[in-house]
């Protein structure tokens, strides 16, 4: 097994086709079509309740993304992520042949995948929330932010997927490993802080529920969003404490500690691939 | 060059190499053969480093490459068993990023194109390639920047019979222009028609290496004499018989003779003796086959009697 950093060069080279072979496949455009359409229909149903049929505000149609970001950029990261070195077939024996490190094999898969995750949401967010801006305006600065997220999310949960995909000598069990840390970040998670502020109370409360944050990229995301759209009563119980804490000053630190996530997750998909025979 | 020594590895309680030990010289065609599970492929993935050994020494081109995996690598080419690409890539992008990870210049894509014949299909999507079309693509990525090693598992396997031919002039010149290949295959008629030396494995031990004369020589045995002798085939049996060969009969006929050269001029001279005409005389040379068959009988006759013998033994002790 490989330890050896190798030719730097050729990290590069492997995410390149890793991108590639992302964006050439279809589910890249049907991502982004997927965001546009999603934009373009939460902005137009936002109004509907009252009778109104037309595009609200950008920033109110970004406020509506934010939950859908946090639930489907993680789920597209991790199975894309998981794909790349699950399995044991023909490709991965000549591709670790070649004279790279193993190391090299996965930051490689990671970036590609990343880019082309983040492109496509960012590609298909941007064209839907262009026309909901250009038919009924409100503050661009809003799509900044939700492309920053969805950069972020894309990151961190690629880097679990290719850790996933990494461990698991099949690719349905690479599947079913990042479906399971999906559905315990985006779902099991915050039951359990609900459950934790129903049991706990006093001043212990809210540090805890900020450690809870920072140790959920999700829940980080929530609340970087949080403190962009000053929408505490949309975010939950663990976002409100967080925010009330932190204020805007402790996004910055939120994404630090999304980013520490993503790095952990690709040194544990480093050391799982570099032990693991194909 | 390839050097293994010692090379061992267990999966749980099973030994799939067995301290192996084996050389490949440069300008040399080395072919490893054994039943299902003798270790073939497991050696073949530890020289290229997807397997760790738990034991043994490989080097290629003066390169341990369990010490410097990458310097190894860069000396080797491999073809592994089961052949598989991104479906979207074309056949010339696969290369292109073998190339390019191998610090190869570029008109090396080419060449790999051309030499496994691929130059009609290299712009086309893999997926869209037949089975031998995507073997042909992994020997084209083996042979990328001609590397003084060359690590086949199975090569054959997927080619049509057209390209057998090819293969083995593909394998030859690479012996001619000093690479060490070491290979596995089932088909032995291929393995007889390139190998300069043949490395029988059973169980991940090493049973015999040599040529296939030596192989054959070393278990006795000799190619076979076929005669026709038409007419006179229960005559020509008896007339044999009496010379003190052992013939069979094929019918219509033709008979063998198993103990073959140093008999045939005697028997020539008994069916002339007794006025029969031979018509027709070819020597039928021993085949990979029957070698490989004898030395895995001979193994399992000496472990039944290795195993006798501790049960007797164990026997006395109890």
């Amino acid at each position: 097994m490989s330890v050896a950093i190798g030719w730097p060069r050729a990290v590069p080279i492997l995410a390149r086709r890793a991108f590639l072979e992302a964006v050439r496949g279809r589910s890249a455009p049907l991502t982004a079509a997927v965001f546009a359409l999603l934009a373009l229909a939460l902005s137009w149903a936002g109004l509907a309740p009252g009778g109104v049929l037309r595009f609200q505000a950008l920033s109110r149609t970004a406020l509506a993304l934010v939950s859908l970001l946090l639930y489907l950029v993680p789920l597209l990261a991790l199975v894309q992520g998981a794909t790349a070195l699950s399995g044991s077939g023909g490709w991965l024996p000549m591709l670790a042949a070649q004279p790279v490190s193993r190391a090299q094999i996965v930051l490689g898969e990671f970036l590609g995948r990343w880019a082309a995750a983040a492109g496509a949401v960012s590609v298909g967010l941007a064209a839907g929330c262009s026309v909901v801006w250009l038919g009924a305006g409100g503050d661009p600065a809003a799509l900044g932010l939700l492309l920053g997220l969805a950069v972020l999310l894309a990151g961190v949960f690629t880097a679990a997927g290719v850790a996933a995909g990494a461990a698991s000598p099949s690719r349905a069990a690479a599947l079913a490993l990042a479906l399971g840390l999906w559905f315990a970040a985006v779902v099991a998670y915050d039951l359990a802080i609900v459950g934790i502020t129903a049991t706990v109370s006093g001043p212990a409360l809210e540090p805890l529920l900020l450690a809870a944050a920072a140790a959920n990229p999700v829940d980080a995301a929530r609340i970087v969003a949080l403190g962009a759209f000053l929408g505490d009563t949309l975010f939950g119980a663990t976002g409100a404490a967080a925010h009330r804490l932190l204020g805007p000053a402790g996004s910055a630190a939120l994404v630090g500690a999304a980013a520490a996530w993503t790095a952990a997750a690709l040194t544990a998909g480093i050391r799982l691939f570099s032990r693991r025979e194909i | 060059m390839i050097r293994i020594r010692g090379l061992s590895r267990r999966y749980g309680a099973v030994v799939a190499l067995d301290g192996l030990s084996l050389e490949v010289a440069a300008g040399e065609i080395v072919a490893l053969i054994g039943s299902n599970g003798a270790g073939k492929s497991t050696c073949l993935k530890a020289l290229v480093g997807l397997v760790r050994p738990d034991a043994g020494e490989l080097a290629v081109d003066g390169v341990d490459v369990r010490r410097r995996p990458l310097e190894g690598r860069a000396r080797m080419g491999y073809l592994p068993q089961d052949v598989a690409f991104p479906a979207r890539m074309t056949g010339r992008q696969v290369l292109d990023l073998f190339r390019s990870l191998r610090r190869l210049a570029a008109g090396e894509t080419g060449r790999a194109i051309a030499s496994v014949g691929l130059q009609g299909a290299a712009d086309r999507p893999v997926a869209g390639y037949s089975g031998g079309m995507r073997q042909r693509l992994a020997l084209a990525a083996a042979l990328l920047g001609r590397p003084p090693a060359l690590v086949l598992d199975e090569p054959a396997i997927s080619l049509d019979p057209l390209f057998h031919a090819e293969l083995r002039a593909i394998l030859r010149e690479v012996r001619e222009r000093g690479s060490a290949v070491l290979l596995t295959s089932h088909l032995l008629p291929e393995v007889e028609a390139v190998a300069d030396r043949i490395a029988l494995l059973r169980e991940g031990r090493l049973l015999a290496h040599g040529t296939l004369a030596e192989l054959a020589a070393s278990r006795g045995l000799r190619p076979l004499a076929r005669f026709h002798v038409p007419g006179g085939n229960g005559a020509a049996r008896r007339v044999l018989t009496a010379a003190g060969a052992h013939p069979t009969e094929e019918g219509d006929g033709w008979i063998t003779l198993a103990d073959a050269a140093p008999a045939r001029a005697e028997a020539f001279r008994a069916l002339e003796a007794a006025g029969l005409r031979v018509q027709a005389f070819e020597t039928v040379p021993v085949g990979l086959a029957d070698v490989f068959r004898a030395w895995y009988d001979a193994d399992e006759g000496d472990a039944a009697a290795s195993r006798g013998a501790r049960s007797a033994r164990a026997e006395v002790v109890r």
